[in-house]
């Protein structure tokens, strides 16, 4: 990276790029996908129109094309110049040359499902602690033009080529790789968290990249070690602030310390929010943080747990989203699914006080959700959130107050998403259920994937695709596979 | 003393008959989840229908029922701070209990509200109980609450426990109790993985030690099935390697081994006539779709067993935790999501399936023709299966609207009852006099009159101070495992391998004077047998380390060790480690061992904003000193954060040698006052403790060692123990 600052790169070209991606995300969904979310807000709505209510993966109906993944997928999809890139497992090997348990990112030509090309990652030697077997790679990446910014399963965060060697061409600064055949990356630049900021990634580095202008920010995903009652690395960040285009290090934040409860496995949202553009973030030690997104100040942090829970059996870790709605933030805590079923807390937070805002930003609080990773999708005055008990609950988003509670019988790991008057939301017996968006329960549809669905929908470009553990479906109205 | 060893002998020999009408260990009296007792209830309720008692004994694991008795594996309550396992004993007719022991636990990763993970087994002939807790201590104990014996896994074997829990509930099967652990221990135990051990039930002294495994990914908690298969009886068991494995029960020698995952295999095997049906509820070998329900003929099956041999699987339902049962022509299965499905057993067809929950540990368990399933969820059902669905009689959420009682414990059957064990509650499901139950007598041992192949030295394993002697005697089995006969004393010839001391014709060895570890092997016309012994030297200790250049066998974890001239000094050293054993404990003593005091020199760099941290273990207490977080910590178990006293703000510059001391006393009240501290090894010793703690439930004995978590190079020099002065 420091070679690409001296070749007298700027980031002139790349900051061309940005309109592309607005940050509010006006017509979100409708051309590209190109991060978790859609837009820096993360929240979970696309302003798409007609996409199929039901679909059929056996008979093909409506099913576009389908690609293989591995063995567990949990980088959600993303969808941007034509090429569709997903986080998956290395399960399903398609270089005998990169065998055994890895991180893989896949990418896909969006038109046809046709396989271009993968980066694979093989699993750190320091083990479980850093890299749990088989989790693949559990960023979705973000586009910017023709570059993919993610964090593998080995902490590294990676700038590629969304092409690969596909189109024939070594981009640099980095162009020593060691594979350069047509399925293999074209990596721009790349940065260690573990390296660089001493991060001791707990079971996995997972955050996916979210911009400003020239600034991209990643968790580090710094927490305990296997005897999990130590933070080896209390000086590490929590949050890491990246120049795009040198991968060099702007800002970092360790407000955690060695308070984290566990990991850190919430990736962080960008907004304008009372006129100042914010990076918010939720953190290992159930607090969620504001900063201002060019400098890194921190305004504000706000405590999601109650005073008197106490860790693992009431007080909760986050693992959601953070979705920026205005000046308001929704989130919810939970645990690693690993916990189990638990109480959780979901906020609604005014980001425009300063300070300790528990008490001060707090516009409502809802108790009666369970733990949950889930993250918001607001649209039209409602809140959807899932739980991990099964749980879908649709809220007034200014009163917090419950409109509908839905069971689905079974843990829920993605988030609804809300398209075209309708919600979607995937669940581990593999269904996705089709809701009416609205302030009274209708369930339209229930289409079952035949594997778990820990993915969340995305649109793009008139298709829908849902990610199963080890299939990635493209859906579209019309279509048929044969 | 030999011919007591001849008597017990005798008794491993037996073939194991388990009655049928208790449920004396975790999987019941056949070991396959599954109960011959009738007219169970099909109906209850939390708030007293059809409800014998409740009592606050919730749990992890199931309890077991032997005679009018019931035993637990549990925690204690309450204070957190002062958590400990306990076994109790509750009389099944008065639902109250009668007797508890409390165990602390020590040197583990597994934290309090995951202690308790396995269940106890009861020795159908004497009525004793096994437990093994989450620190991987091994107890046995009369029936009247009375300790009859304990092996520390951790200190003899380098057993390592983690923070997930998995801890395998012990089986007995004739005279040898039998479990497996993970561990990094010594000589041909040095490397880390799992391991199978059997023991000798009467006196706990190890029998067999068997390594089948070649990769060691997880670590698991499948109870072993015992079962005699073209004439050979055998364990099967799964591993933490994704397979399966066929062992010789009296020997531990592999027969067949089926790899049919990625990760460990967490649940047990179920037999009928030779076929096993098994389940896994990860990574398969050849898809990308998880999980497995699956039948293999295991007649006339030798070696590796390919998937080709599969007489039918089913992928993509994964049941990782939940154990099959057999029911019929069906084979029973619940799903991670609390779908229990049925297939049939000739052809692996799904005939059904239905939602139960959204999450599910716990095992069904079929009897009277239903089918008992707790959810993790907090809801019990009672169901009926039939060749279409499954009819549910019964359906109970237990604990309060909001806040269910979360199960994770299989249900057992035992004396026309249902045992619910939620982790709050044990609920007794029936009548309120519960069915006698006697216990079954010992049937005679099976003896081949093949010629011998297999020699067993026993003890496999003896623990020895300087100048003790151990008798060691031989038995021989043929090849498949039988027992032929013990070798007279005429046809064996000893020796030792890599050990001091010495063992004469008689099989008797005499213990060096100081520390010593290897092997007593025992030849019988040509076939060859070891035991192993670790001699360990008499207090007062004190190494300088000079000299050394690598860890003396008689350490646990020896291998990761390292020495380094660092001033002219040779020093030990943790280098910066990114394997999986970065963390290391060497504990080099005798698990008997207390009222002494260790002192030991540390030092240590920083790389990448990172430094390692060290420890000074005595008497199962830990003093750690923290490079990172600049602070020093006195652990009575590292998990239980709540037990630990800690003192921020410590100085440890970088690259400066420190002093650090522990000394541990019992006293008469029966607490153990613990004290540490620290200082600059250039300054003198201050007079004052800078850690201290009265430990209420303390270890009263242990062995001494170093602790080192090599994130960053943390160095060790004049290591020292002596008796408290």
């Amino acid at each position: 990276m420091k070679t690409f600052a001296r070749m007298g790169l700027s980031g002139v070209a790349a900051a061309a790029v940005v309109a592309v991606v607005s940050v509010s995300g006006a017509n979100k969904g409708v051309t590209d996908w190109p991060m978790w979310g859609g837009s820096p807000d993360r929240n979970m709505v696309s302003d798409a129109k007609g996409m199929p209510t039901n679909w059929d993966v056996k008979t093909g109906e409506n099913i576009k094309w389908v690609a293989a993944l591995g063995s567990q997928s949990y980088g959600n999809p993303v969808v941007a110049g034509g090429v569709v890139l997903v986080g998956t497992n290395n399960e399903a090997v398609r270089d005998p040359k990169q065998e055994g348990d890895r991180g893989v990112l896949m990418a896909f030509r969006e038109s046809t499902g046709e396989f271009m090309w993968q980066a694979t990652y093989p699993k750190l030697s320091s083990g479980r602690a850093n890299d749990w077997p088989f989790q693949g790679i559990a960023s979705s990446p973000l586009v910017m033009g023709e570059i993919a910014y993610f964090v593998s399963n080995r902490g590294i965060v990676h700038a590629v080529d969304i092409q690969g060697f596909h189109d024939g061409e070594n981009d640099g600064p980095k162009k020593d790789e060691a594979l350069t055949g047509p399925n293999d990356p074209d990596v721009i630049w790349e940065f260690d968290m573990m390296e660089e900021v001493g991060a001791f990634p707990h079971n996995l580095a997972n955050s996916s990249p979210v911009f400003l202008d020239n600034l991209i920010y990643v968790s580090t995903g710094n927490g305990q070690d296997e005897s999990h009652v130590n933070i080896p690395s209390p000086k590490a960040p929590a949050i890491i602030a990246l120049d795009r285009v040198t991968g060099e290090l702007v800002w970092e934040d360790a407000s955690p310390g060695d308070r984290i409860l566990h990991g850190q496995w919430s990736t962080p949202a960008v907004g304008t929010i009372g006129g100042v553009m914010q990076v918010v973030h939720g953190q290992g030690d159930g607090w969620i943080r504001g900063y201002e997104a060019k400098t890194g100040e921190k305004l504000w942090e706000f405590d999601s747990n109650p005073k008197d829970s106490v860790w693992p059996k009431t007080r909760n870790e986050i693992i959601a989203t953070p979705v920026i709605v205005g000046d308001v933030v929704y989130i919810a805590n939970g645990q690693d699914p690993e916990h189990g079923e638990g109480i959780g807390h979901l906020y609604a937070i005014d980001a425009t006080k300063r300070g300790d805002i528990t008490q001060s930003g707090r516009l409502w609080h809802y108790d009666k959700i369970r733990r949950s990773i889930s993250t918001a999708a607001v649209k039209d005055g409602i809140v959807y959130y899932p739980d991990f008990s099964g749980f879908l609950h649709a809220l007034d988003a200014k009163t917090g107050q419950p409109l509908w509670v839905h069971d689905m019988f079974a843990a829920m790991w993605g988030s609804a998403f809300v398209v075209d008057g309708k919600v979607y939301l995937g669940d581990e017996d593999g269904d996705v259920t089709v809701f009416q968006h609205g302030r009274e329960l209708k369930v339209l549809n229930e289409v079952n994937m035949g594997s778990s669905v820990y993915s969340t929908v995305v649109t793009a470009n008139g298709a829908m695709f849902i990610m199963t553990r080890n299939n990635l479906y493209a859906i579209a109205q019309g279509a048929k596979l044969k | 003393m030999r011919s007591k060893i001849l008597i017990l002998l005798a008794v491993t020999m037996a073939a194991p008959v388990l009655a049928t009408s208790q449920w004396p260990e975790s999987r019941g009296p056949r070991r396959d989840g599954t109960s011959t007792e009738r007219n169970l209830p099909s109906s209850w309720s939390p708030s007293g229908d059809n409800l014998a008692w409740t009592l606050p004994l919730g749990s992890r694991s199931a309890p077991v029922v032997h005679g009018n008795r019931l035993y637990v594996q549990t925690t204690t309550t309450g204070d957190v701070a002062e958590t400990q396992e306990r076994l109790v004993a509750v009389d099944v007719n008065a639902g109250r209990i009668l007797w508890e022991k409390r165990i602390s636990q020590y040197l583990s990763d597994v934290p309090q509200h995951r202690a308790a993970w396995s269940s106890p087994a009861v020795d159908p002939a004497t009525g004793n109980i096994i437990i093994f807790t989450v620190s991987a201590e091994l107890l046995a104990f009369s029936p009247d609450g009375r300790e009859l014996w304990k092996r520390s896994m951790p200190e003899e074997y380098g057993a390592i426990t983690t923070h997930g829990g998995r801890t395998t509930s012990p089986i007995i099967d004739g005279n040898l109790v039998i479990l497996n652990t993970l561990l990094q221990g010594w000589g041909d135990l040095g490397r880390p993985g799992n391991r199978y051990f059997a023991f000798d039930k009467m006196t706990g002294q190890t029998v067999w030690v068997s390594a089948p495994q070649q990769r060691h990914y997880d670590t698991n908690y499948s109870s072993p099935i015992v079962a005699t298969i073209d004439g050979i009886r055998q364990m099967i068991v799964g591993g933490t390697d994704g397979a399966f494995y066929g062992l010789q029960i009296n020997t531990g020698t592999p027969i067949w081994r089926m790899e049919i995952s990625k990760r460990a295999i967490l649940n047990s095997a179920v037999l009928s006539g030779t076929t096993l049906y098994f389940t896994h509820g990860e990574e398969n070998l050849d898809t990308t779709e998880m999980g497995m329900v699956a039948a293999v003929d295991l007649a006339g099956k030798r070696g590796d067993i390919p998937l080709s041999a599969l007489k039918w699987r089913v992928t993509g339902f994964l049941p990782t935790f939940s154990s099959p049962v057999l029911h019929g022509n069906q084979m029973i299965v619940v799903d991670n999501g609390a779908i229990v499905a049925g297939f049939d057993q000739a052809t692996g067809k799904e005939l059904w399936k239905r939602t139960l929950g959204t999450l599910q540990k716990g095992s069904p368990v079929v009897a009277d023709d239903k089918l008992f399933i707790g959810t993790e969820n907090g809801k019990f059902y009672i169901l009926r299966p039939s060749s279409t669905g499954v009819e549910v009689l019964d359906e109970d959420m237990l604990g309060v609207a909001g806040e269910p009682e979360v199960i994770v414990a299989t249900p057992i059957v035992a004396g026309g009852r249902i045992y619910v064990t939620s982790m709050e509650k044990m609920y007794a499901i029936g009548p309120r006099a519960a069915a006698s139950a006697a216990s079954s007598p010992m049937p005679a041992g099976a003896t081949s009159t093949q010629a011998p192949t297999q020699v067993q030295v026993f003890p496999y394993e003896a623990l020895m101070n300087p100048g003790d002697t151990q008798t060691f005697t031989v038995r021989l089995f043929d090849a498949q495992g039988t027992f032929v006969r013990e070798a007279k004393g005429n046809e064996v010839q000893w020796a030792v391998d890599q050990l001091a001391g010495s063992v004469d014709a008689n099989g008797r060895y005499v213990a060096p004077s100081d520390g010593s570890a290897g092997y007593v092997k025992a030849t019988v016309a040509g076939v060859t047998g070891q035991a192993r012994v670790r001699v360990i030297p008499a207090m007062p200790w004190s190494m300088d380390f000079e000299g050394l250049k690598a860890g003396p066998m008689w350490w646990i974890s020896h291998m990761k060790a390292q020495f380094r001239e660092v001033d002219g000094n040779n020093v030990m050293v943790r280098p910066r480690d990114e394997t999986v054993g970065r963390r290391t404990k060497f504990l080099m003593g005798r698990p008997d061992w207390s009222n002494y005091t260790v002192e030991v020199d540390v030092r240590g760099i920083e790389m990448r904003r990172q430094r390692g941290d060290v420890g000074l273990i005595n008497q199962r207490y830990i003093l750690m000193l923290f490079g990172n977080n600049q602070k020093l910590e006195l652990q009575p178990w590292q998990a239980a954060n709540e037990m630990t006293v800690s003192v921020d703000k410590i100085d440890w510059p970088v690259d400066t040698w420190y002093t650090m001391k522990l000394r541990v006393q019992n006293r008469d009240d029966g607490t153990t006052l613990v004290q540490g501290k620290i200082w600059p090894t250039a300054e003198p010793e201050p007079a004052a403790w800078t850690v201290e703690k009265v430990d209420r439930i303390p270890h009263r004995a242990g062995a001494p060692g170093l602790y080192g978590d090599g994130i960053a190079d943390v160095m060790f020099d004049n290591f020292k123990v002596y008796r408290n002065q």
